[in-house]
């Protein structure tokens, strides 16, 4: 009697224990759906809130030249556009569905220009004056062609590249504003300053809409020693564009030159609010803080500013000093001696690139700096400068030395701020 | 005899039952009622995961619907060599808060072909929504120039008028509208208000009145309604038609708008709320020239000077030669107390009135001679001079489509392409 009671226990017991472990699995397999739903739910919510560049940059790479010719704009749009498919999302897809674009649109420049935009805004320079090379072949006399030329030659640094191919947009078409913003930036320097000058002027006038002329013109009256008219030109930058972190700089420092203080702290923070990462404002912000005794201020700039550009001596050195200021001696003894060997490096850079620039073909000079540069962890800095002097040289030991120790030595970190 | 049959136990009362779980042993009948438990709660909780599944699937199928949007909308820009393609890739952004985007495609459609009437209502229309009557206004005259019989592209057009001041240019097309479509709440609307806005019209009360209280449903003619409400100087009725446009439509610029001027217009209503409506219609549409024109009104008001004379002088970058505008900057730094600028500013709108009346002139003249040279170099110059770049571009196309080669009107044409740009 007892062993049929306990095989019925058992048996009863064994179908609910198991009728129970089923019903544990089937909850267990919804939650896991449950969980992959929510999941999807996520994934479409980020992509229905997410701005895909993609498509319009496309559909602006496949515009017939006619079409872009009518509406200029579309330039800064596709520039824009460019600039974001660049930084943002898969850059690999964006540049598939661009070639694919340029596949459907066969004898138009948009796709080279727009290609040529979007490797630019990847660092991709050679690529991007490629594009632009062939954007020219299609549409010869498509002047914004050799002004995206220019801009990116200025990007790498070749000035004189860059002038001759502004002038040659100009000569295609006399009022395309940005080759004359251009070549006023080119020719900012004591020697060609009234030519900077004028040709800032030009842009404003052909753009009165625009605040990069003015801001420009800004920095050129104060390096002139003209400070009222520098605040004057930074007014007219921020009436123009008031949303411009630019033309906010302009002001401030135009506002210091001329003692206003108050007034520049005021319009540099205003700069450094717009964009918090133009490491100049917070600089200037700092630098005028710690003048005027705000402290706290001064080193909340100071160390915005080195750390957006950690390898300025100027920057750390001011920093050093409000740290000094603040009884923090050690961390500023610390930034001290970090800036004395940036400002060093720095010095012998600009030595040994005036060398180069006053005897290009003095390969000695190019391995001095070189060397400067891997000594100091910037095997990306020397390997342009090498490059450069073994298309002189090809055959020299010490460059292929120092060439094999760039492609061995991986960037140094940026130090800590 | 029979054996008697046996006869089952009674059971005592309080004793066990002769049901199964009466066999069952105390310890197992203990296990028995917790599995059964255990089951009854995992039911229950399957029920619970079931509904919620459910629940997740209704949230998720419109976005689901909305990528495969996306995706057929991607694959056709990157395909299209025409502007419909454009203008469907235009939509789908603006209709997912891309506006600027969205205008990026809808000027290449419309640069792409500038005879597609429907490339260019849509830029337009768009531009509106957004509250930049500038840039929509070339666009609407093109689209009803090329389909004058198209009742939208007219209503669009008068809207355009007017928000640009211009009653008597935004009535005819108003009429023209319902000439082909009398059904057009809107249209009745923007008529009563512009013969209103004309003056010497008292007669047109009545009417407006009666148009105001009619039923609409679009973004801009809820914006209309409360125009109107505050054109009969009713700013509750303005201030409440603002509020069910806001609420129907929150992600419309249009609406934000509309009841930002009504509070402004209204003595009850509250500093916080007012500038809060007014800066969601600026994060909506950034070129809401409206928008920052009641901002600076409100500014005022709550003499908050400098304030005001920021959005005075935001809203003349949009639109630079209204001389009620430059007058209401003149206010707002007089008040500031920055005499000297006040003064200039007053100039200025005496100015932009002359140039007004001037380019009023022309616009009649042309609507004789619409292709003549002259008069469309004459039109584009006073527009250039008032700071209307854009305005004077697109006033050179009738004239460039008559003469493509004419190289005096390719120069003007090109230099003013480049003053208009931002």
């Amino acid at each position: 009697m007892v062993e049929a009671v306990g095989r019925r226990s058992g048996r009863l017991l064994a179908v609910l224990g198991l009728v129970a472990v089923v019903l544990a699995a089937y909850d267990f397999f919804l939650h896991r759906r449950l969980a992959g739903r929510e999941g999807d739910w996520q994934r479409l919510q980020a992509q229905s809130r997410a701005v895909d560049p993609l498509p319009a940059l496309v559909s602006l790479a496949t515009l017939p030249d006619a079409a872009r010719a009518r509406a200029p704009e579309l330039y800064e749009a596709a520039g824009a556009l460019a600039a974001q498919a660049a930084q943002e999302g898969d850059a690999a897809a964006a540049e598939a569905a661009l070639r694919r674009a340029a596949e459907r649109a066969r004898g138009s420049a948009s796709p080279a220009l727009v290609m040529g935009l979007f490797f630019r805004a990847r660092g991709r320079y050679d690529l991007a004056l490629t594009e632009f090379a062939r954007g020219r072949e299609a549409a010869p006399l498509d002047a914004q062609l050799p002004l995206q030329e220019g801009l990116t030659y200025f990007s790498m640094g070749k000035r004189r590249e860059a002038e001759a191919r502004f002038q040659a947009a100009l000569a295609l078409d006399p009022v395309l504003s940005d080759a004359w913003l251009g070549l006023a930036y080119l020719h900012n320097t004591p020697a060609a300053r009234p030519q900077a000058i004028a040709e800032a002027q030009r842009f404003c006038r052909l753009r009165p809409r625009a605040s990069e002329g003015h801001a420009l013109l800004a920095r050129l009256d104060l390096d002139a020693g003209q400070p009222a008219q520098a605040l004057a030109e930074g007014r007219a930058a921020t009436q123009a564009r008031p949303a411009d972190y630019a033309a906010w700089f302009a002001l401030g420092t135009a506002q210091a030159a001329t003692g206003d203080v108050a007034g520049a702290i005021k319009s540099l923070a205003r700069a450094a609010a717009l964009n918090p990462s133009f490491a100049p404002a917070q600089f200037e912000l700092g630098r005028l803080s710690l003048q005027q005794g705000r402290r706290e201020e001064a080193l909340r700039a100071l160390g915005a500013a080195v750390a957006l550009a950690p390898d300025s001596g100027e920057y750390r050195w001011t920093l050093a000093q409000a740290l000094r200021q603040q009884g923090d001696r050690e961390t500023a003894d610390r930034e001290a001696r970090a800036a004395a060997a940036l400002l060093a490096y720095d010095r012998e850079q600009k030595r040994l690139t005036k060398r180069i620039q006053d005897h290009p073909g003095e390969v000695s000079y190019y391995e001095e700096l070189a060397a400067l540069h891997l000594d100091h962890g910037r095997p990306e800095r020397a390997l342009p400068v090498l490059q450069t002097a073994l298309a002189r040289t090809p055959g020299s030991p010490r460059l292929q030395e120092l060439l094999q120790r760039a492609s061995k030595t991986q960037p140094a970190p940026p130090p800590p701020p | 005899m029979t054996p008697p049959s046996p006869q089952p136990e009674r059971s005592e009362p309080g004793s066990a039952s002769p049901a199964p779980a009466a066999a069952l042993s105390p310890l197992a009948r203990v296990g028995a009622v917790l599995l059964a438990a255990a089951g009854a709660g995992l039911l229950v909780l399957s029920t619970l995961l079931w509904s919620r599944i459910i629940g997740w699937g209704e949230k998720i199928e419109p976005l689901q619907r909305e990528q495969q949007e996306r995706q057929a909308v991607a694959a056709a820009a990157e395909d299209s060599s025409s502007a419909a393609g454009r203008v469907r890739l235009g939509i789908f952004l603006a209709q997912h808060g891309q506006g600027e985007a969205a205008l990026v495609q809808l000027e290449a459609a419309h640069a792409l072909a500038p005879e597609d009437a429907n490339a260019a209502y849509s830029l337009g229309k768009l531009a509106l929504m957004q509250g930049d009557t500038r840039q929509a206004l070339p666009p609407l005259q093109a689209a009803a120039a090329l389909t004058p019989g198209n009742p939208q592209a007219r209503l669009h057009l008068g809207l355009a008028y007017l928000a640009v001041d211009q009653p008597e240019a935004a009535r005819q097309e108003f009429e023209a509208a319902l000439q082909h479509d009398a059904s057009l709440v809107e249209a009745r609307l923007g008529r009563a208000l512009s013969l209103w806005s004309e003056p010497m019209n008292a007669l047109a009360g009545p009417a407006l009145q009666e148009a105001a209280r009619q039923e609409v449903q679009s973004p801009l003619g809820r914006a209309l309604q409360v125009r109107a409400w505050l054109a009969l100087a009713d700013p509750a009725r303005a201030v409440a038609a603002g509020r069910a446009a806001a609420a129907a439509q929150p992600d419309s610029a249009a609406a934000w708008e509309a009841l930002g001027e009504a509070l402004v217009a209204s003595p009850a209503a509250t500093p916080g709320e007012t500038e809060a409506a007014l800066q969601r219609a600026l994060e909506l549409g950034p070129r809401s020239a409206a928008a920052y024109e009641a901002l600076g009104r409100h500014f005022l008001r709550e003499r908050q000077f400098a304030r005001a004379v920021e959005a005075f002088q935001a809203v003349l970058r949009l639109d630079p030669a209204a001389p009620r505008l430059h007058a209401a900057l003149a206010q707002a730094l007089a008040s500031a107390g920055r005499e000297a600028e006040a003064r200039a500013e007053g100039e200025a709108a005496r100015r932009a009135e002359t140039a007004r009346q001037q380019v009023a002139e022309t616009l009649a003249a042309l609507a004789g001679r619409p292709a003549d040279r002259d008069l469309s170099l004459r039109l584009a110059r006073l527009y250039a001079a008032q700071g209307l770049y854009d305005w004077a571009a697109a006033a050179l196309g009738p004239a460039l489509r008559q003469s493509p080669a004419d190289a005096a009107l390719q120069r003007d044409l090109r230099l003013y392409q480049e003053m208009a740009r931002e």
